[in-house]
């Protein structure tokens, strides 16, 4: 993987998903191009403070001019009140790529496993794996979310999910309204009746850190052992 | 964030030696870390995950700048990394 460089990006556009989420597209300026793995984070520079941030890259790796950002706007904080208030053509000042939650082996049957904004790490494996590299490998995701209106990419998750047979989403909310026709309840529930022989399987679980210690432990309780597990801690 | 390891090392130190070059000396708090690896990517020869997936200071850490250190320790999320002026015995971060 390419080390670290400081970048400059500028806002090219925001999508306002709903209250709590937005999608900041950013174009770089310097360097001008980005080469990073599906996984990875960048660590930004939130301007008033000395603590960075970090984000995961949603967007596909295989666009190295730009890219995509899922921020949550509910942690509050100060790199959150920047997020919200960041319009097209402001400046991003970041360190880029960071971390290791990557899939080495790209042959590898995989689940991922993510609530809220653990998605996006995600999101961009998955597009990585289906789009760029034509994986024919099985490929399943449990998102965990609260209701349908925290839900976003919903219409792009179905479309991937009938292009590719290799590729199942599973949908799971805590608190649905009664119109909710699929699952109910939480990610933990459908690692808990998945039924599959896990044996193959790597693991990528990305969330708050108690969906990864409930999960992690469930994984090994049916067999799978810590080396078949990566995680990424949102807080 | 990572659980995920570039490096494995077996000999570590909780924080760096008396550092020969420059006047930062990092300090790991281990049951802060959550493995994110911002120090790794930040500074390498500073910092490595350990087989748990935690951040460990290397012996090398003397190699590395005193702005890498400061910046390592300022990109990790949960300000598990804490830096000493080993000059004024003050911590530089988190302040």
């Amino acid at each position: 993987m390419p080390g670290i460089s400081q970048y400059q990006a500028q806002v090219s556009h925001v999508d306002v998903i709903n209250p709590q989420y937005r999608v900041v597209h950013l174009e770089l300026l310097e360097p001008n191009q980005l080469e990073f793995a599906a996984g990875q984070y960048i660590i930004v520079d939130v301007p008033g403070i000395q603590q960075k941030r970090q984000y995961s890259i949603c967007s596909s790796p295989e666009i190295s001019h730009g890219l995509e950002l899922l921020i949550d706007l509910k942690p509050g904080g100060p790199a959150s009140q920047y997020f919200a208030q960041i319009k097209p053509g402001d400046k991003v000042n970041f360190m880029a790529p960071a971390g290791g939650f990557v899939r080495q082996d790209l042959d590898q049957p995989t689940i991922f496993i993510a609530t809220g904004s653990g998605i996006a790490p995600i999101r961009s494996m998955i597009i990585d794996a289906l789009q760029n590299h034509q994986s024919t490998t099985n490929l399943k995701l449990f998102w965990g979310m609260r209701s349908e209106s925290d839900l976003f990419w919903t219409e792009d998750w179905h479309e991937l999910d009938k292009e590719f047979d290799q590729f199942q989403i599973e949908i799971i909310l805590s608190k649905p309204s009664s119109a909710w026709k699929l699952s109910r309840g939480y990610v933990t529930d459908l690692v808990e009746a998945e039924m599959t022989d896990l044996s193959q399987y790597q693991f990528f679980l990305c969330g708050g850190v108690n969906m990864i210690k409930t999960v992690t432990s469930q994984l090994q309780i049916k067999g799978v052992s810590q080396s078949q597990i990566k995680h990424e801690q949102f807080f | 964030m990572s659980s995920s390891s570039k490096q494995q090392p077996e000999e570590v130190y909780q924080s760096s030696p008396q550092p020969q070059n420059g006047r930062y000396q990092v300090v790991v708090s281990p049951e802060k870390c959550i493995g994110a690896a911002s120090c790794v990517a930040v500074a390498a020869l500073t910092f490595a995950l350990n087989k748990k997936g935690i951040a460990v200071v290397l012996p090398s850490a003397d190699q590395d700048n005193d702005d890498d250190k400061l910046l390592a320790a300022q990109s990790c999320p949960t300000a598990a990394i804490a830096v000493i002026d080993t000059q004024t015995g003050e911590k530089v971060w988190p302040v």
